[in-house]
């Protein structure tokens, strides 16, 4: 355990437990805590009936969608030709976004558990585990979990000598921010390269190989286990209405103490903020990217949509008091993500984060689309020279239809993960980039180098 | 064609077959057991990983182009990936990488004239909350700062 905590004061963490603990990641470990124990519940159980357990917990998906995890496991049709598949979408790679990570390399066996609860619901004998190929132990750690669970029976023949077969292998990317992408996902597990596909047909219906597939995150799995083992009641009580559970959020940027924190769903940003040490060396809150790069700036301004009824507007809540569940962000006017919450200094140049960002999806974008192939290049060349000094005044409009463009005209949301931080860093920091174009250059010098030395985050000591 | 895997890369890649309902599957896994042997996948390797899996041989070219793990010619004994992304940006990246390009000699995309290092930017590793960060050797390399990257460098041989 670290000196720092990484929950509320008094919150029970159930899906970081054994990451403070000594050797968390090995099958003994978990079994000790019970772990195994749900998939001997759920195998008792028909499958329309953990489908059914899992809707009503209103487990909503990690990865950055948010959807009921239960109603997709429902889209999969009951009578198949074609195997099902159950796939693990390890490929985390939203900036900012980093807990995953952690899951595979210090608890997998709580996600692998997970998994096999799914595919058993699914009907699906086979999952695989996409993991990203920049995950060094991580992989190790989870190549290592899968043979553990072969070696004790959880997978093979007869899964938990249940009669259902249960097969698992991992499957290693190799460098393709759009893997994550689900159905890019499926054509990079498939040998190709990662395009997306058109939808319909959805995965839950053709996916894999033909077959129907479900998707999930690694987070929204490892939840699974305990909406069974804790119970349907325990599991609501974690989260806020609509959205069940505990949730990991990864800090990170300019806070005093950035790591993986356990909250329950709809713990407020700004409390959060607080057991994170507030924003580092005394500065002030500039602001806040809630769910990973793609999700549009929350900003220390009154924000009437968070507002009750009536309430006097100097009462209104900031945007960066928001209770953080897909529902509430939504309303804030932005996203829930993938949790990878990044905060921004009063010393940070907004121009640079913009060109920093667009940078990374135009060279992420596949050049499948052309909105995205094209506006991807356009706005990083236009943020890049602005922040050089070299900005025009007719750059801001180019930047902003350039965006507006990419907004929905594309097959996947990539093109969208761009446009949404465009338009959101103008609407709230005009002024700044405005003033990069009359100054022809930028006021802030590279930023110091500062690491947090927090080593107990660190893949290497462990 | 020359033949250029070992029989333990072909026997490695085979022992995969069953795992997937198809041969295509095994290309992404194949291409990694290929480069662990050569460091690259060479116009012989490709032409041999094509008909092992009985794929035509622009498919495996065309993965090996589109992932940025997999290189088509030879890159340095170690590949350092260093994060240019928003969070380890915000913690001092900018400056660790001007360093590294500075020690090293060469620019990122560029491998050192002995063929020790390629240095490459890397967009995010995942390591948002222990920035700046690098991968190397299948490692990560976590709160980074000069010396600390003075001296990785250094070490590697």
């Amino acid at each position: 355990m670290t000196a720092h905590a990484y929950a509320p004061p008094g919150f029970e963490i159930t899906l970081s437990k054994r990451w403070f603990v000594k050797d968390g990641h090995t099958y003994d470990a978990y079994v000790k805590d019970g772990g195994y124990g749900a998939l001997k519940k759920v195998l008792k159980l028909q499958p329309a009936e953990v489908i059914d357990t899992v809707k009503r917990a209103n487990l909503r998906g990690r990865g950055g969608a948010g959807f009921a995890a239960g109603v997709k496991w429902g889209f999969v049709p009951k009578d198949s030709e074609k195997p099902k598949y159950l796939v693990v979408n390890a490929d985390e790679s939203e900036p900012g976004t980093y807990k995953d990570r952690y899951v595979l390399a210090r608890d997998p066996h709580m996600m692998l558990e997970g998994a096999a609860i799914a595919a058993y619901a699914i009907g699906a004998h086979q999952i695989y585990v996409y993991a990203r190929g920049e995950f060094g132990l991580p992989y190790r750690r989870l190549t290592a979990a899968i043979q553990e669970a072969y070696d004790k029976g959880v997978f093979g023949s007869s899964a938990q000598k249940s009669g259902y077969q249960l097969e698992c292998q991992p499957h290693r990317g190799a460098g393709a921010y759009i893997c994550g992408e689900e159905t890019a996902l499926l054509e990079s597990l498939e040998g190709k390269i990662g395009r997306p596909r058109l939808k319909p047909p959805f995965p839950a219906v053709v996916g894999a190989f033909g077959g129907p597939t479900i998707i999930n995150n690694v987070e929204t799995l490892a939840c699974v286990p305990l909406i069974f083992s804790r119970g349907l009641e325990w599991f609501l009580k974690q989260g806020s209405p609509n959205n069940g559970g505990p949730k990991l959020i990864c800090l990170s940027g300019h806070v005093e103490h950035p790591g993986v924190y356990e909250v329950p769903n709809g713990y407020p940003c700004n409390e959060l903020l607080k057991l994170a040490g507030g924003v580092w060396r005394g500065r002030k809150l500039k602001a806040v990217i809630p769910g990973g790069s793609s999700t549009p700036l929350l900003v220390p301004k009154r924000c009437k949509a968070l507002a009750k009824p009536g309430q006097p507007e100097a009462e209104w809540p900031l945007e960066t008091d928001v209770a953080l569940d897909f529902d509430n962000l939504k309303l804030a006017g932005s996203m829930f993500g993938s949790a990878g919450m990044m905060v921004l200094d009063d010393s940070t140049c907004m121009v640079r984060s913009l060109s920093t960002l667009a940078n990374f999806y135009a060279h992420e974008s596949c050049g499948q689309c052309t909105p995205c192939r094209e506006g991807s290049g356009w706005v990083a060349k236009i943020a890049r020279r602005i922040e050089a000094g070299q900005g025009t005044d007719a750059d801001l409009g180019t930047l902003e239809a350039a965006a507006r463009h990419m907004l929905g005209t594309t097959i996947c949301p990539l093109a969208d993960a761009l446009a949404m931080p465009v338009l959101s860093f103008l609407q709230k920091f005009r002024p700044e980039f405005e003033e990069h174009i009359r100054a022809k250059g930028c006021r802030v010098a590279p930023y110091d180098v500062h690491p947090a030395n927090n080593t107990f985050w660190e893949d290497s000591p462990r | 064609m020359a033949r250029v895997l070992t029989a333990d890369t072909v026997a490695e890649i085979e022992k995969l077959f069953p795992r997937y309902p198809t041969r295509l599957a095994v290309l992404g896994p194949a291409i990694h057991l290929t480069q662990r042997q050569l460091g690259h996948v060479s116009d012989d390797a490709a032409l041999e990983l094509a008909a092992l899996l009985g794929t035509p041989v622009t498919r495996v070219k065309e993965m090996v182009s589109f992932y940025t793990m997999y290189y088509d010619r030879p890159v340095g004994r170690h590949v350092v990936r260093i994060c240019r992304n928003l969070a380890c940006q915000s913690r001092g990246a900018d400056q660790v990488i001007a360093k590294a390009e500075s020690v090293l000699g060469v620019h990122c995309g560029q491998t050192t004239a002995d063929g020790r290092v390629t240095l490459e930017h890397e967009e995010c590793l995942a390591a948002c909350g222990t920035g700046p960060a690098l991968w190397c050797d299948d490692n990560l390399v976590e709160n980074l700062n000069e010396d600390k990257l003075e001296k990785l460098l250094a070490g590697l041989q």
